[in-house]
């Protein structure tokens, strides 16, 4: 396979009908494929990796300061943005189309959602949010789409609701709505909690957080990136499972080496619908890789102490 | 005794701690030692009176560099409260223990309502914190956060511009963020003498947050320009145009460039500017320029962030 369309596929085979024994050719053929296509790849690998563990993990940062992937800027292609941060511009996830991150999103996410008459984003409708469309993609089975939140959050939509709904919520939007007092919600409805809980002044309280959205309705977890395809999800309290598609490791922060399994590190993701971008994406998170593949998220990797006068390294990421 | 001779007699307990503040064993020792010999000018400026209760607010900066701000009021006739964060209380215990001179520490920011003048260094919002809290009457001395870069031409220099970066392990703000140098092998040369330098003074601990940037920015590197690493730094060769406004421990940034491009990258900076370190002759108007290898080593008398310090305090 050394064609877009034939790995493309084969991809698509993979999700709909997963053989873990063929996942590792199928890494290293779309691996060899980014090779040719993509600059930045090239650059950090002199030659394709023949061994799925030789992939290189590309740091989240560079998609801020590169245009990774095999989508060149000027081609027809999809766009997902990161949020702003201090240092200018968003990371950019560039696909040429969304139909491998549709089918598996949709695929791995199906036993976690409810069937609900409407979902209610809470986050703004941003056509550069992978969040947003991931949310809206759920509509078939969750029911239309509408956004909650563009200056403020509208907390009246959530309110006298009549029929079950599945809430969709970042950690920060989930805390302000809670703080409206809301009403439990109906029967059937579901609450998907995701995003980070840090933010540039405070930080959240996860555990604290979803014990309390627990009163209104049963939440679940998604993890997800706007650099990456898939997704991983779970019930609050129990570790995140990843599709058959997206191998998750944990390496030292420092060393970048792999640490053993039920020890906590940086989460790095090798995600086989990154077709168009990047497969391996270093992320800054850190958590525990368990034996049997599932996540258990820890958060973002802990900031520097304060130990000088220059910028902190924080403000660089 | 004077004042002056109690301030010499901490300064000779202060030599004998041990800090423990993530830096290696010889890389504290060397940093504290390196300050304490600045004092060697305290006398010429001990005339000038500072009496009532002054509170130096460490919430963000080098282990050492409160410690020539409190010499200074002590040797004055003043007394100093090391407002500590939480990180380096046990630190600034130490410091204030070993002597009998009025100096405390706390981590208390209570404190601050005490104080007849603050000098605060720590980030933006910290020092926005304490200016909106100021009393009619109280004086603040606010230092935030800044940068410093440096221009090398002379291969022979390597080593100090190799000290220059492993001082505090490249935290401090006189640290240079980015080397600008002509030398056609620049990258290679300052790998050698940082290797140098790792084995004289080890880079201390590097937080999980710092390990992964600087391998971000290894990868960047690679993709842009040119990387060389070895255990316990990092020399990343980078276009000018992607000048970095923080630095990471160890890990050096080197642009190639003659002294008029480093000239055009710095000047849009120059009022975040702290030091510049040059092999030739450099003047920048509010910026402390000083030789390579010094950069970290500041002399008492000097321009600290714009400011004047001995005059103003």
């Amino acid at each position: 396979m050394t064609d877009r369309r034939s790995l493309h596929d084969a991809i698509q085979a993979f999700v709909l009908l997963p053989d873990p024994a063929g996942l590792d050719a199928l890494l290293l053929a779309a691996h060899a494929w980014q090779h040719a296509n993509d600059p930045v790849l090239a650059a950090l690998i002199g030659a394709p990796a023949t061994h799925v563990s030789d992939i290189p993990a590309i740091p989240v940062a560079l998609f801020r300061e590169l245009d990774v992937g095999t989508v060149k800027p000027d081609e027809p292609h999809v766009a997902f943005h990161t949020s702003g941060t201090t240092t200018g511009r968003p990371g950019i996830h560039r696909l040429r189309d969304t139909s491998l991150y549709d089918l598996g999103c949709n695929l791995h996410a199906r036993p976690w959602l409810p069937a609900t008459h409407e979902t209610l984003g809470l986050m703004p409708d941003n056509p550069h949010s992978s969040l947003a469309h991931m949310v809206r993609g759920f509509a078939d089975l969750t029911g239309p789409a509408r956004f909650l939140i563009d200056e403020t959050l509208h907390d009246d939509a959530l309110r006298g609701l009549r029929h079950p709904v599945f809430v969709c919520a970042t950690g920060f939007a989930l805390d302000a709505w809670l703080q409206t007092v809301p009403e439990p919600l109906p029967e059937g409805s579901a609450i998907m909690v995701t995003g980070g809980f840090k933010g540039r002044t405070h930080q959240l309280e996860p555990d604290a957080l979803v014990r309390a959205a627990q009163h209104l309705a049963p939440v679940l977890m998604e993890y997800g990136m706007t650099e990456l395809s898939s997704q991983l999800w779970a019930w609050a309290g129990e570790p995140y499972t990843p599709p058959p598609w997206l191998r998750v490791s944990a390496v030292d922060p420092t060393s970048g080496e792999p640490v053993p399994p039920g020890q906590p590190g940086q989460l790095r993701f090798l995600d086989l619908c990154n077709l168009d971008s990047t497969l391996h994406v270093e992320t800054l998170d850190e958590g525990i890789v368990h034996p049997d593949g599932r996540v258990t998220l820890i958060g973002r990797l802990p900031d520097a102490p304060a130990r000088g006068c220059s910028l902190a390294v924080e403000d660089l990421l | 005794m004077s004042r002056w001779h109690l301030v010499d007699a901490w300064r000779a307990r202060l030599r004998a701690l041990q800090p423990e503040v993530g830096l290696s064993p010889e890389g504290a020792r060397y940093a504290l030692s390196t300050a304490l010999d600045a004092w060697d000018d305290l006398p010429r400026h001990m005339r000038r009176k500072h009496p009532g209760h002054t509170v130096l607010v460490c919430a963000s900066t080098v282990f050492t560099a409160p410690l020539e701000w409190a010499a200074v009021v002590l040797v004055r006739g003043g007394r100093v409260t090391l407002k500590a964060p939480r990180a380096r209380a046990g630190w600034f215990a130490e410091v204030a223990a070993c002597t009998d001179l009025p100096i405390l520490s706390t981590t208390d920011r209570d404190v601050l309502e005490d104080a007849d003048c603050i000098v605060a260094m720590g980030s933006d919002a910290t020092l926005d914190a304490i200016r909106a809290n100021l009393h009619p009457g109280q004086r603040l001395l606010a230092f935030g956060h800044r940068f410093s870069a440096a221009y090398w031409s002379d291969p022979a220099n390597a080593d100090a511009v190799a000290l220059d970066l492993a001082l505090y392990d490249g935290r401090g703000c006189m640290s240079p963020v980015a080397i600008f140098s002509p030398i056609p092998d620049a990258t290679a040369l300052l790998a050698d003498a940082m290797q140098r330098m790792e084995a004289r003074l080890p880079r201390g601990d590097v937080a999980p947050i710092e390990g992964a940037a600087i391998r971000a920015r290894t990868a960047l590197a690679r993709v842009v320009g040119s990387a060389v690493a070895g255990p316990g730094w990092a020399v990343h060769g980078l276009p000018a145009e992607r000048f970095p406004e923080a630095g990471l421990p160890r890990a050096a940034v080197v642009h190639a460039s003659d002294f008029e491009g480093f000239l055009r990258a710095v000047q849009p900076h120059a009022p975040r500017l702290s030091t510049l370190g040059s092999d030739v002759p450099l003047a920048v108007p509010g910026v402390r320029c000083c030789a390579l290898g010094e950069m970290q080593k500041p002399p008492l008398d000097r321009i600290h962030d714009g400011v004047d310090w001995l005059r103003v305090l």
